[in-house]
C-alpha cells in the first residue's frame, strides 16, 4: 500500500508538472529575430530573449577554426553573383544544407534548405543557432563562423555546407 | 602491460571502477571548463553533480525504505554522476526542474518499473527518455566532445575489459556506424565526416562504454548480448523513426532493455543457509535450504547475490558467484574462498545463519557444457575455480550423461580440495580427475596425484588426444591466462579454449 502511494505520488507529480509546463510553454516560445544587424559575435543570444523559462541559450565559444568576424578588406566582393547550394553535411541529429545568395560580389543571404528538425530539442537548439550562424556568415563574408556551443554539430555542418556553396562562387 | 591492467581490474569491483572513473571524468570536465576548453564553468558542473547526487540519494533512500529493498548505494552515486555528464550543466534556475526530475525518475524507475524486484530499464536512459517525451527537456550528452573523448575511451576500455563484454560493444559500434553511414549515403553526404562526427561529437562512446554495459539490463549469454548490441546500435541513429516518432540514444537503450528483459531468465531465489562445509583454512561451501522455486539455470552459470548487512562497506552488498550445485539438486551450493581483510560482504557471508536472507538473481554466463554430449572436454580448475565444474559434473552424474571429460584440479595444499566426493562418483561414468598440488613443500608422503603446476607434459600424458578436445579454464585470472598460454604453445586453437569470467578477489 505504501509502495503504491509513493509510486503514485511521484508519477502524479511528474505528470502534473509536465502538463503545467506544456500549458505555460505556449507563452515561452523562442522568437529569434530574423534580422539582427546590430548583433556582434560576442553577444549572447539571451539578451534578445529575456525569458526566464526559456532553455539555456547557446553561447559562442572561440572559433575552433580560424574564424574572424572582421574579414580582411580584400575578401570583400570576391564572389560571383548568384545562388549557390552547398553540400549536405551531417549534423548528427540530421543534415544541414544551405544556400548562399551573392549579390554585388558579397554574401547577402544564407538560407537553410534543411536542418535537423526531427527531435524537439534539436528544433529548439537550431532555432536559436541558425539566425546566429546566418548573421555571422554575412558579417564574416566567409564560412569560418564561430561554433555556437550547444549547437556544435549544426555549426560545423553549417561551415561545411557553406564552404561548399562558396567554392562554387569563385 | 595487459597483465598489469588485469591485475588492477581483478582487485576492484565493477561498481567501484565505474564510480571512480565517473568522478575522474567530472573533475577533468571541470578542469577543461576552467581553461575554457569546455563551455561550462567548473562551478556549474560541480553544482549539477552535487544537486543530482543529493536528489538521487534522498529519492533512493525513501524508495528503499518504503519498498524494503536492499540498496546498493554505489549504483545511486553512479546514476547521479552519469546524469551529471549527459544533462547540460546548471546555467540558471530554469535548469533545476530538469536536473531534479532526471534524478528522481532515475531512482524511482528502479523500484516502480520493476517486475519481481528486477528493474527493466537502465535508470539513466529511462529518466532522460521520460523528460524528453513529457517535459520536452532532453539530455544534451555534452560529454560527447573531442576534448573529453580520450578520457571516456580509457575508462570505457577498462570497464569493457573488466566485465568481458567486448563482443556486445563491438556489435553495437558496427551496427551504429553502418546505420548512420547508410543514411549519409542516401543523403549524398560525406562518409568520413560522419565517422568523425560519431566519434568526436556524439554520445556514441560514452553511451556504448558506460551505459550499454550496465550489467542489470544486459542479456545473459554472449550471443544474446551481441544481438542486443546490434538492436541498440541500429536504433541509436537519431534518424531511425516510426512515423513521426524518432529514436534518440536513450530511447534506443530503453527499447533494447525491453528485449533484454524478455530474453533474460526470471529466476530469483530467496535463500537461507542450512550448512557450511569448510575446506582448508579459507574455503567454505554454503549449502542452502531447498526452495520451492524451480532452479532453471544451466550448470556452470553464475548468479548475482545480494546480501543485505549492517555497516556495508563501499564495495556494496552485491557479488557475482558461480553456482556450485547442479540444477538437478534440491539444494543450492555456493563455494567461496575468503581472503584476509575481506570486504564487509564476505564477512557477512561467513556470519550467515539459517535466518539470514540472501537473494540470488540474474542468472547469466556462457561457461556451460556444449550441446553435443560427444564433444571431448578437458576442465582445468585452480582453487575455488572448481565450482562450475562441480555443477557440470554433478549434472552429468544425475542425468547419467557419459561425457568424455578429464578434470585437472590444482590447489596449494591438500586440505583445499573441495567436492572430492562428487569427483569420485564421477569416475563411474568415466570422468577422470587429475589432482595437482602446487606447493611442492607441503606434499604428503602418500600423495598419488601430480606435484607442481599443471604443465603441457602432464596434459599430453593424461590426455594424448588433447588436440581433439575443448578446454575449459576456471580460476584466478593470472592462472587462467597462464594455462591459456600453455595450451596455445601446445598448438590448441583459441576456438577450443573457453575461459570463465572470474570477477576478482573482492
Amino acid at each position: 500500500m505504501r509502495k503504491l502511494l509513493l509510486s503514485g505520488i511521484v508519477v502524479g507529480l511528474f505528470i502534473l508538472y509536465g502538463l503545467q509546463k506544456q500549458e505555460g510553454g505556449q507563452n515561452t516560445e523562442i522568437i529569434v529575430p530574423q534580422s539582427q544587424q546590430q548583433m556582434v559575435t560576442s553577444m549572447p543570444l539571451s539578451s534578445t530573449q529575456g525569458n526566464a523559462s526559456a532553455p539555456p541559450p547557446p553561447t559562442p565559444t572561440p572559433a575552433q577554426s580560424s574564424g574572424s568576424s572582421n574579414p580582411p578588406a580584400q575578401q570583400q566582393g570576391q564572389y560571383k553573383d548568384g545562388s549557390y547550394t552547398g553540400s549536405v553535411a551531417d549534423a548528427y541529429y540530421g543534415y544541414v544544407q544551405v544556400q548562399a545568395t551573392i549579390s554585388g560580389g558579397r554574401i547577402s543571404n544564407v538560407t537553410f534548405l534543411q536542418y535537423p528538425n526531427t527531435h524537439n530539442t534539436s528544433i529548439m537548439i537550431n532555432q536559436q543557432a541558425m539566425p546566429y550562424l546566418q548573421q555571422e556568415a554575412i558579417q564574416a563574408q566567409n564560412a569560418n563562423v564561430n561554433i555556437v556551443s550547444g549547437a556544435t554539430d549544426t555549426s560545423m555542418a553549417f561551415q561545411q555546407s557553406l564552404q561548399a556553396a562558396l567554392s562554387q562562387a569563385h | 602491460m595487459m597483465k598489469a591492467i588485469d591485475n588492477f581490474l581483478d582487485r576492484i569491483t565493477m561498481y567501484r571502477l565505474v564510480l571512480y572513473g565517473l568522478i575522474g571524468l567530472v573533475i577533468i570536465a571541470m578542469l577543461f571548463g576552467f581553461f575554457d576548453m569546455l563551455p561550462y564553468s567548473p562551478g556549474a558542473i560541480l553544482f549539477s553533480a552535487s544537486f543530482l547526487l543529493f536528489v538521487s540519494l534522498i529519492t533512493n533512500g525513501i524508495f528503499a525504505r518504503v519498498f524494503e529493498a536492499p540498496t546498493n548505494i554505489e549504483s545511486a552515486y553512479i546514476t547521479a554522476l552519469i546524469l551529471a555528464l549527459i544533462v547540460t550543466p546548471f546555467q540558471g534556475a530554469q535548469d533545476l526542474p530538469m536536473l531534479f526530475w532526471a534524478a528522481v525518475l532515475a531512482m524511482a524507475s528502479k523500484y516502480i518499473l520493476a517486475i519481481n524486484r528486477k528493474h527493466i530499464f537502465n535508470p539513466v536512459a529511462i529518466a532522460v527518455a521520460l523528460t524528453a517525451l513529457w517535459l520536452n527537456d532532453s539530455a544534451s550528452w555534452w560529454i560527447g566532445t573531442t576534448t573529453m573523448m580520450p578520457f571516456v575511451v580509457v575508462l570505457g576500455l577498462l570497464i569493457v575489459r573488466k566485465i568481458r563484454h567486448e563482443a556486445m560493444v563491438i556489435s553495437f559500434f558496427i551496427v551504429a556506424f553502418l546505420t548512420q553511414e547508410i543514411f549519409t549515403l542516401t543523403q549524398g553526404g560525406n562518409i568520413i565526416a560522419t565517422i568523425q562526427t560519431l566519434i568526436l561529437h556524439s554520445s556514441l562512446l560514452f553511451f556504448a562504454f558506460i551505459m550499454l554495459t550496465e550489467p542489470f539490463t544486459t542479456p545473459p549469454t554472449k550471443e544474446l548480448r551481441i544481438f542486443y548490441g546490434g538492436i541498440v546500435g541500429f536504433l541509436f541513429s537519431p534518424l531511425i523513426h516510426l512515423g513521426s516518432f524518432y529514436w534518440s540514444p536513450e530511447l534506443a537503450l530503453v527499447t533494447g532493455n525491453i528485449f533484454s528483459y524478455l530474453v533474460s531468465p526470471k529466476l530469483k531465489l530467496y535463500l537461507h543457509a542450512q550448512e557450511k562445509v569448510h575446506y582448508g583454512e579459507d574455503i567454505i561451501d554454503f549449502i542452502f535450504a531447498p526452495t520451492t522455486s524451480r532452479t532453471n539455470f544451466a550448470p556452470g552459470q553464475y548468479m548475482e547475490w545480494t546480501l543485505p548487512h549492517q555497516d556495508t562497506d563501499s564495495r556494496g552488498n552485491r557479488r557475482y558467484f558461480t553456482v556450485a550445485s547442479s540444477p538437478t539438486e534440491d539444494s543450492i551450493h555456493l563455494g567461496i574462498k575468503f581472503y584476509p581483510q575481506g570486504s564487509s560482504f564476505k564477512k557477512a557471508l561467513i556470519a550467515m545463519d539459517e535466518k539470514t536472507p540472501i537473494v540470488a538473481g540474474n542468472v547469466a554466463g556462457d561457461f556451460t557444457l556444449p550441446n553435443d554430449p560427444k564433444t571431448k572436454l578437458v576442465f582445468i580448475a585452480g582453487g575455488i575455480g572448481v565450482t562450475p565444474f562441480r555443477s557440470m559434473i554433478k549434472y552429468c552424474i544425475d542425468k547419467k550423461e557419459e561425457r568424455p571429460i578429464v578434470l585437472f584440479y590444482a590447489n596449494k595444499v591438500i586440505s583445499e580440495f573441495a567436492y572430492t566426493d562428487i569427483f569420485e562418483q564421477a569416475e563411474k561414468i568415466g570422468i577422470k580427475t587429475v589432482y595437482a598440488l602446487t606447493d611442492t613443500h607441503s606434499v604428503p608422503k602418500d600423495w598419488h596425484g601430480k606435484v607442481g603446476r599443471i604443465t603441457s607434459e602432464m596434459i599430453k600424458e593424461e590426455v594424448p588426444d588433447f588436440m581433439e578436445r575443448f578446454f575449459y579454464l576456471s580460476g584466478p585470472h593470472p592462472m587462467v591466462t597462464g594455462y591459456e598460454e600453455t595450451l596455445r604453445e601446445m598448438g590448441v586453437p583459441l576456438t577450443h579454449i573457453k575461459k570463465d569470467f572470474f570477477p576478482g578477489y573482492v
